[in-house]
Parts: structure tokens; sequence; C-alpha cells
């Protein structure tokens, strides 16, 4: 028998609006553990709003964000602020765009890694200090520029660190807001290779917001197309991809370059 | 009282300066302040007859705290005869006509500046330090309202990144004056800027310690008895600073030594940075 995947986050109708333009109305889906679910659209569909309102930054005007906790489901927004504070760090983590949002720039590489361990409650150096050796070993950066500051990092290099960083707490749920933009296209690859890797290897759950049908289709397990603030289209990735039914998945996916 | 000043005053001010008003303001600080250890109480700072900077924030509380039976003490780096301890004796000496001394020991209210005397303080004192800077997130965290929010929910790991990295990069912490400490297990507070040697005291204190940010309009305060733990890791624990050398002239090998230059060829010697101690070090020496 087949153990049973756990069920790691569920939204139920979620919506958003500023003023009087709606960033997110109603979305609804669920995630399992090990599991990557990606969502595309045009700038401007909501996507990053939805990340923030999952990764508790901005709060929705209505419905429910249900994470499974050890042996509990818990509901993000209906916490209060103290125990959200005490709940987010552990478990769950936003990877920015920008590895620049994401990162202290001005404290060193290990420093950036051991940050969260020590917000959740780390208190040994040495063990600090091996933790970020080990993650900067995942990574792909070398082990010797752990006191290195990573303003003197590449782009490729800051993002990979943001994303040990991000890791290294051992999140339940893991949010990328386009994790490769900004990025020449050999970088990008050698990212979505680490990436692909990390997922399998640690069985976290992923979020990959991106614009880039190409790493939706290299990472995701699953695709939420959105437009205009609404889910129009889910479904596996190679489903929705080369079978899209709505007219503007259509377009999207029409308007990938051939090469 | 003092005779120094050339027109009569007497009765134009209330005593030890400050309205009645304002001091029970202050004291109501206070008192919350004693409440709940180690967190930062606001208050209307006044204007003080001193420039901001210069200890008006001590000078306010010790103005709150003063009765007329107390003894005060006022030290500036350890010392009684600086510059700045001389003059706020004696203005409390004039608006408040209390006793002064130089003696630790008979002393009911001390007020201080980088320093805590050497000489174990009695539960019958109140230690009250002039502090500059009252938030010891700030050096990481400039917004006040997101420092606030880290007390309230006490999460500061962002202070030991400050001590991780002095670690990786010179191997020790480099902070060697406001060093910051735990209070109680529940607040992070700033001990003012006493070198970390003084740490240590500020533990299960006998005496009640009352710090007061003039410019920044903060109370707060450690309780007697009050465990204070200096942040530090576990395979990297807490230290003071150490001396090879002993005091020049008292001998003492277990106090805060401030370095004196002789002359233009380097000779130097080490002196008590607390005069008082160290003088009477020496009376107690020259009696036996």
């Amino acid at each position: 028998m087949k153990p049973k995947v756990r069920e790691i986050l569920r939204v139920k109708h979620l919506s958003k609006t500023f003023g009087r333009v709606p960033a997110c109305s109603a979305v609804s889906f669920s995630l399992r553990q090990g599991e990557v679910l990606g969502i595309v659209g045009e700038s401007g569909s909501g996507k990053s709003t939805l990340l923030r309102c999952l990764a508790g930054r901005i709060e929705p005007d209505d419905g429910n964000v249900l994470i499974a906790s050890d042996d509990h489901v818990v509901d993000l927004w209906e916490m209060d602020e103290a125990s959200r504070e005490q709940f987010l760090p552990t478990t769950i983590s936003l990877i920015h765009q920008n590895p620049r949002d994401g990162l202290r720039i001005d404290i060193s590489a290990g420093g950036n890694i051991a940050e969260p361990l020590m917000a959740a409650g780390s208190r040994h150096y040495g063990s600090l200090r091996a933790t970020a050796l080990e993650w900067l070993e995942k990574v792909d950066i070398e082990g010797r520029r752990i006191d290195d500051l990573p303003e003197i990092f590449s782009g490729g290099m800051q993002q990979r660190l943001q994303i040990a960083r991000g890791l290294a707490t051992h999140p339940r749920l893991v949010l990328m807001d386009e994790p490769t933009g900004g990025l020449d296209v050999s970088v990008q690859a050698k990212l979505l290779d680490l990436l692909r890797s990390l997922v399998r290897e640690l069985g976290i759950a992923l979020i990959v917001v991106t614009h880039d049908i190409g790493v939706a289709r290299l990472l995701a397990d699953r695709l939420m197309v959105m437009q205009c603030g609404r889910v129009i289209e889910q479904g596996l990735t190679d489903q929705v991809l080369d079978d899209p039914h709505h007219p503007y998945t259509q377009l999207l996916v029409s308007s990938i370059l051939q090469v | 009282m003092e005779t120094d000043f050339t027109f009569d005053d007497s009765g134009v001010y209330s005593f030890a300066y400050l309205d009645e008003m304002t001091k029970r303001m202050i004291r109501r600080a206070i008192l919350k302040a004693v409440a709940v250890p180690g967190y930062q109480v606001p208050f209307g700072s006044r204007e003080m007859p001193l420039p901001p900077g210069w200890g008006t924030g001590g000078l306010q509380v010790t103005a709150s705290i003063l009765g007329r039976d107390d003894v005060l003490k006022v030290i500036d780096q350890g010392a009684d005869d600086t510059t700045n301890a001389v003059s706020i004796r004696r203005f409390f000496a004039h608006v408040a006509d209390v006793a002064t001394t130089e003696r630790t020991g008979d002393a009911t209210v001390i007020q201080t500046r980088h320093r805590i005397p050497e000489r174990p303080l009695t539960e019958d004192q109140i230690i009250v330090f002039q502090v500059p800077q009252p938030e010891a997130l700030r050096r990481f965290i400039p917004h006040e309202a997101v420092a606030r929010k880290l007390h309230a929910f006490g999460r500061y790991g962002i202070m030991y990144v400050r001590l991780y990295e002095d670690i990786s990069r010179l191997g020790h912490v480099a902070m060697s004056a406001d060093y910051p400490v735990m209070v109680n297990g529940r607040y992070l507070a700033s001990p003012s800027p006493i070198p970390k040697f003084d740490n240590p005291k500020l533990h299960r204190s006998r005496a009640l310690a009352l710090f007061g940010a003039g410019r920044e309009r903060r109370i707060h305060a450690i309780p007697p008895f009050t465990d204070v733990k200096s942040l530090d890791f576990a395979d990297h624990p807490f230290t003071v600073q150490h001396f090879e050398a002993c005091c020049s002239l008292c001998g003492a090998q277990d106090s805060y030594l401030d370095e004196i230059l002789l002359d233009d060829r380097g000779t130097r010697a080490f002196v008590c940075s607390d005069t008082a101690y160290c003088a009477e070090r020496r009376d107690e020496r020259t009696a036996s």
C-alpha cells in the first residue's frame, strides 16, 4: 500500500482588492508534500499578491489559508500576530525575485544562512557554522567564501545564497517569486537544475510564480494559470501546456518563441 | 548648600528642580519600568539646564527619586571629580539641598555614566544610569515601530547575527561596552555604555538600577535580584575584559583599569577607573 501523501496547504476563496482593483478573486487550490505548483500569468494577474498572502505579508480581504502544522491545521490569518510571527519563519519561506530583497547585503554569506536559524533559537556557533557550510556546498558556493559579503557575489550566486538561506530552516512550504528572473540563460539553467534536485531531495512543497513557461514546464508538477486575479485553468503541467483549454492559456502557450 | 551662586534664588526652584507634576509623571514611568523589567517606558522628557547627551535622562530620574534624607554620589567614567560629575553633584546640592558624598558605601542614590562602582551595591541603594541610546536593537533596526514589534514578539535573532559576524571575522565578540543583555529572560536591554566588565554586576544586583534616556525619552529598569544575562553562544560564552596589570596607586587586581600616558615616550600606568574605590583602598592601607 502506498503511503498517504499529506496535504500541506489549502487555500479557500482567497480574495484581495487594492482600492477598487481586485488583485485576487476567490482563488482556491491545495498543495501536497513534495509537490511543485507553478503559477503563471501576465504582469498584474495577481500572482505576487497571492504569494504574499500565503507568506503572511499581506492580509487577504476574504478567504482562508490553511496550513498543516505538526498534528493539526492552522489558519494563517485567523492567528494573532504574535503566533503568526512565531509560526511563519519555521514553516514558510519566501524567495524573492531580487536576491537583495531576501538577503542582508551587509552581513557575510554564512551570517545570512545562520540568521533564520538563530531567529528560530539556535545558540551554538559551531553548529551554525557547520550548517552554513553544508548549505553553501548544497547550492554550489565554495566553502571558503563563507565570510564574504554577498555584495561582491554575482547575481546567480546571490540567488543561490538566498535559496540556501530560505531552505536552511527546513520550511514545510517554499514560495518563490520569479526565482530565475534577471539571470542569464546558462545561469538560469543551472539554478533550475539545483532547484529540481533540492525539491526532490528534501521533499518540500514548492510554489513557483513565474511568467516563463519554460521554467514552469521544467519545475512544476501542476500548473495554475491566472488572469486578472482569477484562476482560469489548472491541472498537470503537461496537460495544461500541451492541451490548453482556455483561450488565454492558448495565447500564452502559443506566444513562446520556438527556437 | 553650595555658595558659589552670586544671586539669591532660594525659593525659586521646587525641590530637586523639576515641578511636582513632572516628578509624578516620571515616577509613574519608573514604577512601570520596575514592574516590567527591561521594558522601555516612554516619558515626557523635560528641558534641563544641561545639554542633551550630558545626562539629562539620568538627571530627571535622580530628581524624581531624591528625598531630603538621601545622600547623592555622582560618577562619570568611574570618577567623582570629572567636570560632569562635579556639576551634577553641585546642581542637586543646590536645588535639592541634599547631602553628597564620594564614598560608594555612604550613598543612597548613585547617578552614573559609563561605570558601576566596584564596591558591591546594597539593597538600600539605587543606581541611576545616564543612557544615550536605550534601544539595543537600534544598531540593526533603524525603524522604531519595527524594533518595538520585535520586542513585543521577543524575536531577538538579529542580535545574534552581530555576535556571529564578530566571531567569524575576529574570533571573539567585539563589543566591549554597551553589551546587550536579556533582562528577566524576556526583554533585550541596553545597559548603557558601561564596559562589559560591569555587566555581571547587574545580574541579581541587590540595588535597584534605573536607566534614563533624556533625548530618546525612555526609562527602563532592572529591579533588585533580577536575572540579567549577557548575550552569548553556548560554545562562545560571555567573558569580561581581563587586565594583565594591577592599579599602580592601590594595587587592586579586581577593578576596571584606565590606561594613563605619563610622558611622550609612551610610558604608561594603569589606575582604577573607580576613583572612590581606589582612594578607599589607599586610606585603608595607610591606616593599617
